[in-house]
């Protein structure tokens, strides 16, 4: 292994998730379609969506459901390259790689061989199901993440009757992810400022278990002190959410539009 | 061992949420009496700590690199329910919030990744570590060996619920509608990546963290409700 090139590698991809969650947010404050959508009416009519594009013994309901996932993203003024290098390129090239085996795998008709190998109608199809419903999953998913602000996500979950106290942990969670990406970065780049040369695997091993044990440590911590905080700030115990507004006429709309497509989808697939 | 949208039907993934929830139930009444008022802000940096060991890379010899869950670590020093809670939360941030996994597939990967995972590592870790000094070679060795047999029966599991989808799910003509190998093809597959990659990650970074704390903060063990009640 090069020097220290888990370290890099880390950092680097350390930043590049802080940069996509920060792009993300940038989208989600532009005005377009799902931006303005409730975030309870968007959550339950994307995930009427997802459902649809699962169930289906159809493929070409899949292939509608991803289309109109597209047009959703230009409606809310999503980059269309961004989203499809965001979709196409992680998810679904993994799901490629373990579709192409069921290509030869799967037994059924032979439609075509390879170098000996046969490939049947059976493996085509299947490889093709597997990735249409993934990267339309992934799409859909995208769709939510990239147009909703996550305190506003957070809200619509309360809506949608998740208990209180998940969503606050939920919160508080997703905040202070932030503070210990922030602390470990810390911790590989004092790592990487006094390194010289390659260590041995051992060595870097042991490093690792103990940024660990010791993220940990400062994790729990961290806790402490954030309890310590609430108690000052007139915490005890209860947990309040602030009262949520009602859905408006687009929000309401929305929801009729997905769910009539969902169902005419259905009824037709 | 994350499993995405589209590998697994509904119906499945409907069933695995219907397993997963008296679970977190369970877990919920345990954690609140562990740790009383505390529990907000200890719960959320758990997860968040479990986030980021999710999202870490464990240099492989060889030169690639892989990703721990640190189910084990976790049921080792907070007991195996706060593990569940902890993992749980964080793969629903993970696909809710940054849409990493899948959201319909959440039952599913929070019964294998936060329950699985971290019992059966936690029952093989206490089974070999029984009545040992915290900074024993017989811990540290028997969290290595537990994290090694939780993730490879976590990863079993996976493979099962792929591997019966063809079975379950596939039209009339004989195509496989979601996961299309079978059992033969995705339990060698799993346990071969996890057995030879994922496992011994799991547990170099689980035995590490334990020989570390045994030996510097042997506090750490004494959140465990467990331990502290020496049962």
């Amino acid at each position: 292994m090069s020097v220290n090139s888990f370290v890099d590698k880390n950092l680097r991809e350390g930043t590049a998730w802080i940069e996509r969650t920060l792009a993300a947010e940038a989208v989600a404050s532009k005005s377009g379609l799902l931006q303005a959508i409730d975030p309870r009416a968007k959550l339950i009519g994307l995930l009427a969506m997802l459902v649809v594009a699962l169930v289906t013994h159809d493929i070409w309901v899949i292939v509608v459901v991803y289309g109109i996932s597209l047009a959703l993203a230009v409606a809310s003024r999503i980059n269309l390259a961004a989203f499809l290098r965001r979709v196409w390129l992680f998810v679904p090239v993994f799901t490629a790689a373990i579709a192409v085996p069921a290509l030869f795998l799967t037994p059924g008709d032979r439609v075509a061989s390879i170098g000996g190998l046969a490939i049947t109608e059976q493996g085509l199809w299947g490889a093709a199901f597997l990735v249409s419903r993934v990267a339309t999953a992934v799409s859909i998913s995208t769709l939510l993440v990239l147009t909703t602000k996550w305190h506003r996500l957070l809200g619509a979950l309360r809506a949608l009757r998740v208990p209180a106290f998940v969503v606050i942990v939920l919160t508080m969670c997703y905040r202070y992810i932030f503070v210990l990406v922030r602390l470990l970065r810390e911790f590989l780049l004092v790592r990487k400022s006094r390194v010289i040369g390659a260590l041995p695997w051992r060595d870097n091993v042991r490093f690792l278990a103990r940024t660990a044990g010791i993220m940990l440590i400062r994790s729990l911590k961290l806790a402490e002190d954030v309890y310590l905080a609430m108690i000052a700030r007139g915490f005890d115990g209860q947990i309040k959410l602030a009262a949520v507004h009602p859905l408006r006429c687009l929000d309401y709309g929305w929801i009729v539009v997905t769910f009539g497509l969902v169902g005419a989808l259905l009824w037709k697939g | 061992m994350h499993i995405p949208d589209g590998y697994l039907s509904p119906a499945t993934c409907g069933t695995m949420y219907a397993i997963s929830l008296p679970l977190w139930v369970r877990a919920g009444i345990v954690i609140r009496k562990t740790f009383t008022r505390r529990t907000v802000p200890t719960l959320a940096l758990l997860s968040a700590f479990s986030f980021l060991i999710m999202m870490f890379n464990v240099p492989v010899p060889g030169g690639t690199t892989a990703h721990a869950v640190g189910g084990t670590l976790i049921a080792i020093l907070l007991g195996p329910w706060a593990a569940l809670i902890g993992e749980s939360l964080a793969l629903v941030v993970q696909a809710v919030f940054f849409g990493d996994g899948g959201i319909t597939a959440i039952g599913a990967n929070c019964f294998n990744m936060g329950f699985v995972l971290p019992f059966v590592g936690y029952f093989v870790y206490r089974a070999i570590s029984w009545r040992s000094g915290l900074d024993t070679r017989r811990r540290w060795i028997g969290a290595a060996i537990g994290a090694y047999i939780g993730i490879n029966v976590a990863a079993l599991m996976a493979a099962v619920e792929f591997g019966i989808q063809p079975y379950l799910f596939h039209t009339a003509t004989g195509v496989p509608l979601y996961c299309p190998y079978g059992l033969a093809q995705t339990i060698p597959a799993m346990l071969l990546a996890h057995s030879l990659i994922a496992g011994p990650v799991e547990a170099v970074i689980t035995g590490g963290v334990v020989a570390f704390l045994g030996k510097y903060h042997p506090e750490m063990f004494k959140l465990n409700p467990y331990e502290r009640s020496g049962k």
